[in-house]
């Protein structure tokens, strides 16, 4: 009777420890649906008027009116890095600093792969690269991610190859002013950043997005056509904490989205960017989770969800936003 | 009597370790390598003297062929290539397009040849005319795709027409500082 008691005790042991097994495996399959998300701070462009990045929030010496009494501000060329299981994706490339492209006026550049590298990742298995539009600060580093596919839109290709085409050669130029373009519909889009794109696109790494796309279950493109150019994208993107909304420089200021004011107007329509605004509000539930390019609170508590933020190569700043079932932090310790 | 019974709760206990070690070791094995090794810090600082007068007269009479021709063209070769492999796939048409845009890489030459070069610029000067021959051949290059229908031609082409652009950053790095703002 003991013999049996106990041979039904080891069963159930066994069972137990069967069930807990699987059980752990099962709730690691559901939860590996979520990404684990991180902020990287390509460069800093530094003292940029205020008006000039949000007209609506112009400089009045004097003034004490919260709108109106910031000069200047820093902002960060940031790039989301985002590893859903065994794909590492990207949200924009950010630019290649090199001795002949310095940027005056920028700081804190380091090479994009290099920045993953002290995240812990390798640019070689970075598997994808969505842009969020292809402006060269946002596109830049293409050939240095080689297995990587990129994702642009249909429209943005359009947008470019409209303004090229166009009669007037005021218009169609890439640049119009030797000390930089003055927002004309090629503005921002040199000879170097296309020829990239084209060089994904003749190595069969590109997939030209028409609209809407599910790129990983869950992890969805949307588009905002004119919400910064004429082809910008947003991505979607589960976590542990909720939808995230990356939008590149359609969410060039976290602070536009909260306080609904247009940011960054180059190529833009700002009724587009005001919907793109909303589509964030209405795919999170509000403006929390919205991802931008450019906010200047970034890595600090003013923009809370990249609050949990390091410094790393060259004075560039990286935040950990969100971590999948069974990730560890990346964060150094 | 009381051994089997404790035989069976160290054999369960034992099983119940081993998934935890394994749990762990499991865990330690896949989780991610945070690399803690210093890397080269980049030197931002701009290190250029202003032009003078008789330089920037010359980049100013280079600026229209370079903004309104040059750069234009060579982003339309990449738009022509785009086009034939993602649309059309018409060899025809591409070189066509390709061809006429081979004729405005010629004439800038030929405009910008024309424009007198202070000493000092002689080398910028240089550099520019070759970036321009550049393209120039990788036209050539990417027409031959109407001969055989190779896409090795347009791959050749692809990465002299990049280097091209590089060196159009180069002069416009010493010409045109910050032709490229915050986009």
């Amino acid at each position: 009777m003991r013999n049996l008691v106990g041979r039904i005790a080891l069963a159930a042991a066994l069972a137990i420890t069967g069930l807990a097994g699987f059980a752990v495996a099962n709730r690691a399959a559901a939860q590996d649906q979520n990404c684990s998300v991180w902020l990287v701070e390509s460069s800093r462009f530094m003292k940029v008027p205020m008006g000039a990045f949000m007209p609506d929030r112009a400089f009045i010496p004097g003034s004490t009116d919260q709108y109106h009494n910031i000069n200047t501000v820093d902002l960060p060329v940031n790039v989301g890095v985002i590893k859903c299981g065994n794909e590492l994706v990207l949200f924009d490339s950010g630019w290649k600093q090199q001795d002949y492209l310095k940027m005056t006026g920028s700081e804190h550049w380091a090479p994009l792969p290099d920045q993953l590298k002290v995240l812990g990742f390798d640019a070689n298995n970075v598997t994808k690269i969505v842009i969020g539009h292809g402006h060269w600060d946002h596109a830049g580093q293409l050939s240095d991610f080689p297995n990587a596919v990129i994702y642009i839109q249909r429209e943005e290709l359009n947008g470019i190859e409209w303004a090229l085409n166009y009669p007037n050669p005021k218009i169609a130029a890439v640049n119009t002013a030797p000390g930089g373009c003055r927002r004309t519909p090629a503005c921002g889009y040199p000879p170097l950043t296309v020829a990239e794109i084209y060089g994904k696109v003749l190595n069969g790494k590109a997939v030209i997005v028409n609209g809407e796309a599910e790129i990983l279950p869950g992890v969805k493109i949307h588009p905002a056509f004119r919400g910064h150019t004429a082809g910008s994208q947003l991505l979607e993107v589960p976590t542990s904490i909720g939808k995230l909304v990356f939008g590149s420089d359609t969410y060039s200021s976290w602070e536009g989205i909260r306080d609904w004011m247009a940011a960054n107007i180059q190529q833009t329509d700002t009724v587009q960017q005001f919907l793109a605004y909303e589509k964030c509000y209405k795919i999170t539930g509000g403006y929390q989770n919205c991802i931008c390019a450019h906010e200047p609170l970034s890595y600090t508590d003013g923009y809370p969800i990249t609050k949990n933020s390091w410094v790393a190569l060259n004075g560039g700043r990286m935040a950990e936003i969100a971590l999948a079932a069974g990730e560890k932090t990346h964060k150094p310790q | 009597m009381v051994v089997p019974h404790f035989r069976a709760v160290v054999l369960s206990v034992t099983i119940a370790a081993l998934f935890a070690m394994m749990g762990v070791a499991m865990q330690r094995e896949l989780a991610p390598r945070v690399a803690t090794s210093p890397v080269a810090v980049v030197n931002t600082e701009p290190q250029q003297k202003p032009l003078s007068a008789e330089e920037e007269a010359y980049a100013a009479a280079l600026w229209p062929i370079h903004s309104e021709v040059v750069e234009v063209s060579a982003v339309d070769m990449s738009f022509a290539g785009i086009a034939y492999v993602t649309e059309h796939h018409d060899a025809d048409r591409l070189a066509a397009k390709v061809m006429a845009l081979r004729d405005r890489f010629r004439t800038a030459a030929d405009n910008a040849r024309s424009i007198p070069v202070p000493a000092a610029m002689g080398q910028v000067h240089d550099q520019y005319l070759e970036a321009l021959a550049l393209y120039e051949t990788a036209s050539t290059e990417m027409i031959k795709v109407a001969e055989d229908g190779k896409v090795e031609h347009l791959i050749e082409a692809q990465t002299m027409s990049q280097r091209a652009a590089e060196d159009l950053l180069k002069v416009g790095d010493v010409l045109w500082p910050g032709e490229y703002k915050p986009n």
